[in-house]
């Protein structure tokens, strides 16, 4: 069996990932957490053999990407917490993460709401400046 | 860093895609290293010197 192209790696890691997310939030409870474990794994796995598949040129790409990129959305998500923890907008995203978590603990929902905005400011700063080191290279 | 691999492609009469696959690396890599905006690293620029027949500082120039 041929190798997988690094591409095809990350669509996989992408669609399966997002899938199981998906099916995490709908299973909800203990169920919801192992398909939320599941989905990281397949994670790991297929990013993993898609950084094992790509060139050196795609590698300096992605390590400029999560160092600037990176640290860039953090500071932006930093920077807009004001706005976020505006009582309209987080009292309804706690309410749904309660929903999805069946947590009877307030904070359970918020620290899973704090990290899962730590991660999603740094993976938008990482694609905006993925996408615009492969333009500046081309 | 200043080099003449689309002058020495040229002259094997190889397409990027040609380049790329002999090097194994992608298309973009070939590219973005004729242009120079990206230089390689030791190991790939002794494969690009392979692939020539040339040493290395017949194809790279400081600059």
């Amino acid at each position: 069996m041929s190798r997988l192209s690094a591409r095809a790696c990350r669509i996989i890691a992408a669609l399966g990932f997002w899938t199981l997310i998906a099916l995490a939030v709908v299973t909800r409870g203990a169920g919801g957490l192992l398909l939320a474990y599941a989905a990281v794994i397949w994670l790991a796995a297929f990013s993993l053999q898609a950084w094992r598949s790509q060139d050196e040129f795609e590698r300096a790409g992605q390590k400029f990407s999560w160092m600037f990129g990176g640290m860039f959305g953090l500071m932006g998500s930093l920077a807009l917490l004001p706005l976020v923890t505006h009582p309209n907008v987080i009292s309804p995203m706690l309410d749904w993460a309660s929903g999805i978590l069946e947590a009877t603990d307030p904070v359970v929902p918020a620290f899973l709401l704090g990290a899962v905005y730590i991660v999603l400011g740094q993976l938008v700063g990482f694609l905006v400046c993925w996408v615009g080191w492969h333009v500046a290279k081309r | 860093m200043k080099n003449r691999i689309r002058d020495l492609r040229a002259e094997h009469g190889w397409t990027q895609a040609d380049l790329a696959t002999r090097l194994d690396v992608s298309r973009n890599s070939v590219n973005a290293i004729e242009n120079g905006k990206y230089d390689p690293s030791l190991p790939l620029a002794f494969k690009i010197s392979e692939v020539f027949g040339l040493p290395i500082e017949k194809i790279f120039q400081k600059g």
